[in-house]
């Protein structure tokens, strides 16, 4: 078992450092990606053109950027003696034979197209290529207000540029002369150029008009400074580019000089409906969270409704005239109870003593008398537990709904009724400082619901407990052990829920260990073991500490075998003569006989005798004789 | 006052050892362990990115830490509020025998969330150290927010714990208003492209504020605006505020419905 064991951690310890080598290479190497090392490329629509002498031919220039395409600036160079610019960029330098492409915008899509159009002019051999090349990432577009105010948003990332671009051009056949003046082409080709553009372009509306003049000062920042001047020459682009102040007043001429693609996030075109949807989701929305609340609220006020009726209920009960009549209806019962104390830790046979016939009944006047005793023997000690006319009351539904939905139904029919139980029903008693109180009675008849009120777990319904809480100690057998957690982990877990310190088991460990005799276990998980050493470590953790002031043992005395149950009995005694209070609850009769010097007996709820332990369970096991007997 | 302060240690004793004990419970039986919670997150991070960060590539920068940053604070929320919810029911006969506070185990779970994020955390800074994020002073502001959601969380966590003792549905219930409650947090989706109305209501939601608050300090390098911060403060004060009352005044009756 243990080598498995170790083979597991082993292995698991092969697995996380395999893990930890893994993101240690991840984090080594994935910086090197970068994930902000944009890249784009600006190539040509075709490998190479073959246009005939004289005729007009359109280049397609394309900017690609993984990250989406911003703004760019490209400068596409050509062959001033074989080629002839006639339009489609934003400017040009024709005696070096360069066209500028600006734009300012991009549309955010891997890819934006250009399209320029040259003249060939003679037969001839040459290329046009991209000189030098800006493009920057595509970030969130600048919100363009209604008004026309333009609000930028984060600045965008150059990208850098790989891949130069070329593309040879061979011009065949001989050209006529080239007539046609600069200053005319751009005008011209501003219908062909429209023709070739996509569609959306048209569309472009006065809106991206106003946000021209402020991004030209971006333009400008963008575009190095050798390379303005050339723009200049071109009337129309001028306009646009170096003449920020003044309002570009005809559309047409931006719209042809730099096709404008504006990218909305919000989608703007298609709202009414949209918000016609929502508006319908959200009441839906709104209507069911209202009527879930409803549901609840409807719900919440039936509890109210029920513990007004309780409270009436008590304020009967405590009319002694209408006690009389109906104290023979209450039920008495606790389901829960009979669970937890029968967990087959023990059984009753085991315990009980024989006795003979000769038990007497007491009647109500000779409990008074006993009461009277006890409190004149010991009026100069301290009280230490007084518990005065305590009643505890459950609600148990005589229906249990299957749902919210089912309950409703039931609440519409008012079907839904409950249960008064009783668990305690004004019981009262006192225990002074030193004595050893057992508490008796059969199963759910309130005993246990008793303890949880004096250790301060359940505050009753009526009547009052006054105890030093901080004094009493309830010892229970494994509370709050863990099934799953090994014994070592639970000791710790177990003895925190108890009230111990962590230094305090870290120096009684050993001892916790020792006394329930598991030293081989203390790994082993708790599910492997018997009931027998889970009870035994229970008791162990439980006992560990020095006697608190008050103890109450809640059904700690039966526990594993008998020289465990020797062993414990030995160790409650050492608590017991240590000057504590003890109360303590138990089945056993003997046990109860052996330790203590009183005892309360508790039938159906209600107290039925307090006193001396002998005469206390003479009667008790009277009772239970004279019922069995009934019932054969 | 002597006993008061070893009181409190004690408190956090239990609150440690109960968080330890789910914890240990949750991975008892897996091999990896704990190291799924960084593992987890990672993970879903890349499965997200791989569906939605080409769908948003335009409008989120950097989806993966975007994503993220969203899903641990989503985790830590959704983790602390729904295993509070059944903290008082799980742990009934601890809550009946052990003389212990009783929003002990409410707590506990919660911290429990807490260390679970912890863990997470790991994988974001991991990935904040892939991605480049500069280190900017407002990322200290990170943990304010969580301070926020955390504070958040355990309000609601009281009110939930309570009602689930009284009823089961409230199990139900509560997990289509979490599945509500995630889409609209915006973890995946920029918040840009929702209608206006539904982005009004979104910017009113508790988790998608401290989402957004997370999101400015750690990825924008901004300090988040002033109506974030009262927004995050009056959730967290009312949710407190409510989930305390509601307790108190269930307390006696939780105890004896559980």
């Amino acid at each position: 078992m243990k080598s498995a064991k170790t083979n597991n951690r082993i292995g698991s310890i092969l697995r996380i450092a395999v893990m930890m080598i893994f993101t240690a290479v991840c984090v080594v190497l994935v910086p090197s990606l970068d994930a902000y090392a944009a890249e784009a490329y600006v190539t040509f629509g075709s490998e190479s053109y073959t246009p005939k002498a004289g005729k007009e031919f359109k280049v397609g220039v394309y900017v690609k950027c993984m990250d989406g395409v911003g703004a760019s600036s490209l400068t596409i160079g050509y062959d001033p003696n074989c080629l002839e610019y006639v339009g489609g960029g934003s400017g040009y330098d024709l005696e070096n034979g360069l066209v500028f492409i600006v734009d300012d915008i991009g549309n955010g899509a891997n890819s934006k197209k250009f399209m320029l159009v040259f003249k060939a002019k003679t037969e001839s051999f040459s290329e046009i290529h991209a000189v030098a090349n800006f493009v920057y990432t595509y970030d969130f577009p600048d919100v363009i207000m209604e008004d026309g105010t333009v609000v930028p948003c984060a600045d965008p990332v150059e990208c850098t540029i790989t891949g130069s671009a070329m593309a040879p051009v061979m011009i065949q056949g001989t050209a006529p002369k080239p007539e046609e003046k600069p200053e005319e082409k751009p005008e011209e080709t501003v219908n062909q150029q429209e023709e070739t553009e996509d569609v959306e372009e048209q569309t472009e509306e006065p809106e991206v008009i106003a946000e021209v003049p402020v991004e030209e000062q971006q333009i400008e920042e963008q575009i190095p400074e050798e390379q303005v001047p050339v723009v200049i020459d071109a009337p129309v682009i001028s306009e646009t580019v170096e003449e920020n102040t003044e309002e570009p007043s005809v559309p047409d001429t931006i719209v042809e000089a730099n096709p404008l693609y504006f990218y909305d996030g919000n989608n703007d075109n298609e709202p009414e409906k949209q918000v016609d949807e929502s508006a319908i989701l959200m009441l839906i929305l709104v209507g069911s969270a209202i009527a879930l609340l409803l549901l609840l609220w409807m719900s919440r006020d039936e509890f109210k409704a029920r513990k007004k009726e309780a409270k009436l209920y008590v304020d009967a009960l405590e009319d002694p005239n209408y006690e009389d009549e109906n104290t023979d209806e209450f039920i008495i019962e606790l389901p829960d109870e009979n669970k937890t104390q029968d967990d087959g830790l023990y059984s009753e046979d085991d315990i009980i003593t024989d006795i003979g016939e000769d038990t007497t009944t007491f009647s109500d006047d000779d409990l008074q008398i006993i009461n009277m005793d006890e409190r004149l023997a010991v009026d100069d000690r301290e009280r230490v537990i007084s518990v005065k006319d305590v009643t505890m009351e459950f609600h148990l539904s005589t229906y249990n709904p299957s749902g919210l939905k089912d309950y409703l139904i039931q609440m519409v029919k008012r079907n839904i009724s409950y249960r008064r139980l009783y668990a305690l029903h004004h019981v009262s008693f006192d225990v002074y400082k030193g004595e050893v109180v057992g508490i008796i009675g059969t199963n759910g008849s309130g005993k246990s619901t008793l303890l949880k009120i004096v250790s301060g777990a359940l505050r009753p319904t009526s009547g009052s407990v006054t105890v030093d809480r901080k004094k009493v100690q309830l010892l229970t057998l494994g509370t709050g052990f863990d099934m799953e957690l090994t014994a070592r982990e639970n000791v710790y877990l177990n003895g925190s829920i108890i009230g111990y310190s962590r230094d305090f088991l870290d120096k009684h460990y050993d001892d916790i260990v020792k006394f329930a005799e598991l030293e081989d276990f203390m790994e082993e998980k708790v599910k492997n073991f018997s009931s027998g050493m889970v009870s035994r470590l229970g008791f162990a953790i439980a006992t560990a500490g020095d006697a608190a002031e008050i103890l109450i043992l809640d059904e700690v005395l039966s526990v594993g075998d008998e020289f465990f149950k020797k062993k414990s009995l030995a160790r409650i005694r050492e608590m017991i003569h240590g000057g504590s209070t003890v109360l303590i609850v138990s089945h056993g009769i003997g046990t109860i006989l052996d330790n203590c010097t009183k005892c309360v007996w508790i039938e159906k709820g209600e107290l039925r005798m307090v006193g001396n332990p002998q005469e206390v369970c003479d009667a008790y096991q009277h009772m239970e004789n004279s019922e069995s007997a009934v019932g054969a | 006052m002597k006993g008061r302060f070893s009181d409190i240690l004690q408190y956090v004793f239990v609150i440690r050892e109960l968080t330890s004990r789910e914890i240990k419970r949750k991975y008892a039986r897996s091999s990896l362990g704990i190291i799924w919670s960084v593992l987890n997150p990672l993970l879903m991070m890349v499965v997200m990115s791989l569906i939605f960060s080409t769908m948003f590539k335009k409008s989120i920068e950097n989806f993966p830490i975007y994503y993220l940053t969203g899903q641990t604070v989503w985790g830590l929320f959704n983790g602390a509020t729904n295993s509070a919810m059944t903290a008082l029911v799980d742990n009934k006969t601890l809550l009946i025998k052990a003389k212990l506070p009783k929003h002990t185990f409410i707590l506990s779970r919660v911290y429990t969330a807490l260390v679970n994020f912890g863990y997470t955390c790991i994988a974001y800074i991991l990935m904040l150290l892939v991605f480049r994020i500069k280190f900017t002073l407002t990322m200290l502001l990170f943990p304010v927010g969580i301070f926020f959601a955390l504070v958040f969380s355990i309000g609601l966590g009281y009110l939930l714990a309570t009602e689930y003792v009284f009823f089961d549905d409230i199990k139900y219930l509560y997990g289509i208003f979490l599945t509500l409650l995630m889409y609209m947090s915006a973890i995946f989706y920029p918040v840009e492209n929702l209608p206006e109305v539904v982005q009004k209501v979104v910017n009113m939601n508790p988790v998608y504020l401290v989402i957004l608050f997370s999101r400015e300090c750690v990825m924008y390098g901004h300090v988040p605006e002033a109506w974030v911060w009262a927004r995050l403060s009056a959730w967290s004060v009312a949710s407190v505020v409510l989930g305390m009352i509601i307790f108190r005044v269930q307390e006696n009756k939780i105890m004896q419905t559980i």
